[in-house]
């Protein structure tokens, strides 16, 4: 049997992390592997580059602060659950402007009524709150539905059902031919 | 279909899409739907590299973390003006002004840089800087002994071509060159396969014996235990690779920095290597040639074509890759120095002092190295230079020093042990300032990976065919070398000024010294002599988000000490690296610490550095002090006497919900431990933390948020070492250092010592355990289990027997290395027991 010299990417993110919580500036490698998803989550929540980017920032300092909570495991889960909560943190600063739709639904006859703008980014934005927080963690953010369902509470096969879901309901939105199998 | 079934798919051409924005949709989903996921996953934004700095920049400041990893003293409204800088207020008048005294200060540089510039004219544009610009900015100037220096940097007379700005656009395709393009590597010399019986790889204890003796008339002090590792002869195949001709240059080096550098942004060398640190610079390590300046590395006058030395293992492998080479395996590296006839130094079997650097200690803290194209008399058989001495070289190996009598060795193109006994790779071929035995070809060394030395360099391998840039074959008969040309003229060095000033040592109630860094002033140095044993806390104050770049270093003289040995009196300089806004001193000790501008070009940047001393408290075991923080006041710094694989436990207790942070500090003031909410609420906790030596610990209390106070209490436990005459004992391994047991015996008895995973525990990947027992200081016996293999719950790991020397205790060290903890507990159990008279 070959002997496993090189550790998965799991443990050398574990092993980064608590090397990371005596000296944090060792978390950089993290950042940098996560940066790209970090900064899609958040820009697709938000939808402004300028708020995105602050955003962004403010979970990577949540983190670098927080490094003592991270209690093993995969790094994603726990990444997002901080990114979550700074947009949660931030919908809430916001609330007389921006409402927070913090319920799943399966609601979209907002959506079925779109008028003639038909680009993705208007569908998009006309998604209950919790349907674009799942596709930001798992489009952006590239969570698997087991990571998405840990983080909100679900169980992976409803988080799949519900991406599902939701792409049928942007294609139908879309005006796109409904499936007929 | 079954939406479940469906839901799987799309999930699955998610993720596949993510990977390969081409990858092919499966077939079950229909046309429409793979178009809205395809829309999708192109519409997740790919952020530019100046944006991920710039996010990394504010999150490390609102974390209060310095580029070297350390919390920073500033309060929210300073952070925030640093996080979003606002645009500078200036009235006409001095907007004028300083566009004059700019003017002034850019004629003045250029004038000192386009002639050869004498020291005196440094010294003068240095002075008349300070009296002018300071002045404008509002920043008084500092009156203390103006004893202008520079660092010696007469004006090169090569080429000076900006790095970057000229060569891109020469470049081309790509828009980003690739790395070696920057680099332009070291030629490629290929050796060829052994044969099917191999080479014989290693030596024999009547080799080792003689060299041994030629060591000791050469005046070198080398044992026969320095060379057992290297033993027995085995039999190595080898398939077909290629080797670098010379050890990795400074030049090459600094090209692979800068290259990562104008991508990864600045500091990339202090953890850009795989997470660890690539090298250590010149304001790190004295020896280093390379050094960061005016946001770029470059190197030292003179020292472009030497190797590169205090370069970490990480660092090496790095710079391999990145130009689609690698390190080559310990095997391959004795191989290319033996040749076919198994020569002992890479020109044959006799020692000559002559075609090779060795036994020449530097000076004045440079380095003895030679170009890497020296001793072309000392190439080995298949053409490689400098395989014995100059710069000790990084292999890819661990080092296990009994690796030779495992069957692992001799199994083709063998890549070493699967983990290093102590976490160590190989260094071979011996260095500058080593002694010939260690430069024998088959002479083995080890070092740790993280860390560099200023012997230590490397050269790359490759396997035929898999290297990205390749230069034309040397062929094995040509003995006069020629190095490729590098295709880009790097600026070399470019003058560096700093201003010193001696002030007084801190005073406890703390000192502000307003200071400004330009491009004719690039580091201010204060100097002064510690008046008390205590801490030094300096914080780094400025409005001008440009002063990110500011490194702020502090090196401290070993004064000798009381009884020193040797000649006495002053010795070598010791530096301290630039990681704390802390930092202990003792009392009469030289400190300087010095602020650099980095990072930044073409600005003048004021800046205030306050200084506090604080006296070390004494404090004992089962104390427990309270005490006060705030403004004035804040850090607390608790002094006690502990003993290696002492077990302690530290515990704050904020008043009133203040909250704080716990350190534990060794003798140098080096972290060995920290914590901000491991204990009740959000009070710090050092739990079970085994002390790594004998000697003096210091615990630091700090605010959680600076510009917080409060009340808090501390107390301090330890354990008694746990005795296996006792029964079995549990030991807990965390990420600190080994514990220890004891054991009493009679002289002569004889005791069996048994190390298994407890029989609750989940199966283990367990990769290396060492265990020592000692006895009045003594090693009696070293044990050590380094395989990695899944090991069940129960099993045993280690046994071995040892005999008393001396009726009385026995102590038993535990180290393991590498070892997976358990996630949820961070920590690793084993049960140890013994059996006497067995």
């Amino acid at each position: 049997m070959r002997l496993r010299i090189r550790p998965p990417a799991q443990d050398e993110e574990a092993r980064l992390m608590q090397r990371a919580a005596h000296q944090p500036h060792l978390f950089a490698p993290i950042y940098e592997r996560y940066f790209a998803r970090v900064y899609g989550f958040c820009l697709r929540r938000v939808e402004s580059e300028q708020d995105a980017e602050d955003l962004c920032s403010q979970v990577f300092a949540r983190a670098l602060s927080g490094l003592h909570t991270y209690r093993g495991g995969e790094v994603a889960p726990w990444l997002f659950a901080i990114a979550r909560n700074v947009l949660i943190d931030h919908y809430r600063r916001r609330r007389a402007t921006v409402p927070l739709d913090d319920q799943f639904s399966d609601d979209d006859t907002a959506i079925a009524r779109a008028d003639d703008d038909l680009t993705l980014h208007s569908l998009l934005a006309r998604l209950p709150d919790a349907q674009r927080e799942l596709l930001a963690l798992l489009i952006d953010g590239g969570l698997t539905s087991e990571q998405a369902g840990a983080l909100l509470g679900k169980s992976p096969v409803s988080i799949r059902v519900q991406l599902h879901r939701i792409i049928h309901t942007l294609r139908r939105a879309a005006r796109l031919p409904e499936e007929t199998t | 279909m079954n939406e479940q079934r469906e839901a799987r798919l799309i999930e699955q051409f998610v993720s596949a899409l993510r990977r390969n924005p081409h990858a092919a949709p499966p077939p079950q989903l229909d046309a429409e739907t793979v178009a809205v996921i395809r829309q999708l996953v192109a519409s997740t934004p790919t952020p530019d590299a100046a944006l991920r700095q710039r996010v990394w920049e504010r999150a490390r400041l609102r974390a209060r973390i310095t580029p070297n990893g350390k919390p920073v003293q500033l309060s929210e409204d300073e952070i925030m003006s640093m996080v979003y800088p606002r645009p500078a207020r200036a009235s006409s008048m001095s907007l004028l002004t300083l566009g004059a005294v700019l003017l002034f200060a850019g004629l003045l540089v250029a004038f000192l840089i386009l002639r050869p510039t004498p020291p005196d004219a440094l010294q003068i544009a240095a002075q008349v800087e300070a009296t002018s610009t300071d002045a404008m900015m509002g920043v008084p100037a500092v009156t203390t002994t103006p004893t202008n220096t520079h660092t010696p940097t007469p004006v090169p007379t090569i080429e000076m071509v900006p790095a970057f700005t000229t060569v891109v656009p020469v470049m081309a395709q790509p828009v980003v060159p690739l790395p070696g393009e920057f680099i332009a590597p070291s030629a490629l010399i290929d050796i060829p396969g052994t044969d099917a019986d191999g080479f014989f790889m290693g030596t024999t204890l009547e080799e080792v014996q003689s060299a041994v003796e030629l060591c000791i008339e050469l005046d070198g002090r080398c044992t026969e235990e320095m060379g057992v590792d290297s033993i027995p002869v085995h039999p190595v195949t080898l398939s077909p690779f290629q080797i670098e001709l010379t050890e990795v240059s400074n030049r090459q080096y600094a090209g692979f920095l800068n290259y990562n550098a104008q991508i990864e942004g600045s500091y990339f060398h202090m953890s850009g290597c795989f997470g660890y640190p690539c090298l250590r610079i010149g304001n790190e390590s004295e020896t280093s040639a390379i050094r960061f300046l005016d946001s770029r590395y470059d190197i030292e006058l003179g020292r472009d074509e030497q190797p590169v030395t205090e370069v970490t293992w990480w660092g090496a492998r790095a710079y391999c890759e990145a130009i689609g080479r690698r390190l080559p395996t310990e095997a391959e590296w004795e191989w290319a120095a033996r040749g076919d006839d198994g020569r002992i130094y890479p020109w044959g079997n006799d020692w000559d002092a002559t075609r090779a650097n060795t036994n020449r200690p530097g000076h004045g803290g440079v380095p003895n190295v030679d170009n890497v194209t020296a001793y072309a008399s000392g190439a080995s058989a298949f053409g490689v230079l400098n395989m014995a001495g100059n710069a000790a070289e990084w292999v890819s190996d661990w080092y296990a020093p009994t690796f030779y009598r495992s069957t692992l060795a001799t199994v083709v193109d063998t890549q070493g042990p699967p983990f290093g006994v102590m976490g160590t790779r190989v260094v071979r071929g011996g260095s500058w300032d080593n002694a010939p035995f260690f430069a024998r070809s088959v002479h083995r060394q080890d070092y740790v990976p993280e860390n560099a030395s200023p012997q230590i360099g490397f050269r790359c391998a490759a396997t035929p065919g898999s290297a990205l840039f390749t230069q034309a074959p040397v062929a094995a008969a040509v003995v006069q070398p020629v190095v490729a040309t590098p295709r880009i003229v790097f600026v070399t060095a470019q003058p560096f000024y700093m201003q010193t000033v001696e002030i007084d040592a801190p005073p406890t109630n703390g000192t502000t010294l307003p200071g400004m860094l330009d491009q004719t002033r690039h580091a201010m140095e204060y100097r002064f002599t510690a008046a008390v044993d205590g801490v030094i806390v300096a914080s780094l104050l400025t409005n001008d988000a440009s002063l990110l770049g500011l490194s702020f270093s502090v090196q401290r003289e070993n004064s000798g000490g009381g009884g020193g040995s040797g000649g006495g009196g002053s010795t070598s300089p010791l530096p301290v690296m630039v990681v704390s806004n802390s930092f202990n001193v003792q009392a009469g000790e030289q400190v300087s610490i010095i602020v650099q501008l980095s990072g930044v070009t073409g600005a003048s940047v004021p800046f205030t550095l306050r200084l506090l001393a604080l006296e070390h408290i004494p404090f004992d075991f089962d104390q427990t002090a309270e005490n006060r923080l705030n403004d004035f006041v804040p850090l607390a710094s608790y002094q006690f006497e502990g003993s290696a694989g002492q077990i302690i436990t530290a515990q704050v207790a904020g008043v009133d919900g203040f909250d704080t942070r716990l350190m534990l500090t060794d003798t140098m003031g080096a972290p060995v431990a920290m914590d901000s909410d491991g204990g009740a609420g959000y009070d710090p906790e050092l739990h079970r933390i085994a002390l790594p030596a004998d000697g003096t610990y210091y615990l630091q209390v700090e605010p959680e948020r600076a510009g917080t106070g409060g009340s808090f209490s501390l107390s301090l436990t330890s354990e008694a070492i746990p005795s296996l005459n006792n029964g079995a004992q549990t030991v807990l391994f965390n990420s600190q250092a080994a514990p220890q047991l004891q054991f009493s015996a009679q002289a002569g008895e004889t005791v069996r010592l048994i190390v298994r995973l407890p029989a609750s525990a989940d199966d283990y990947l367990v990769r290396l355990i060492m265990v020592d027992i000692y006895q009045d200081g003594v090693l009696l016996a070293r044990f050590t289990r380094d395989n990695a293999t899944v090991t069940p719950g129960g099993q045993e790991l280690i046994s071995g027997t040892v005999s008393a020397q001396a009726t009385g205790l026995l102590t038993v060290v535990l180290d393991v290395s590498s070892t997976l903890m358990e996630p949820s507990t961070q920590q690793f159990a084993l049960e140890v027991a013994i059996e006497l008279g067995g």
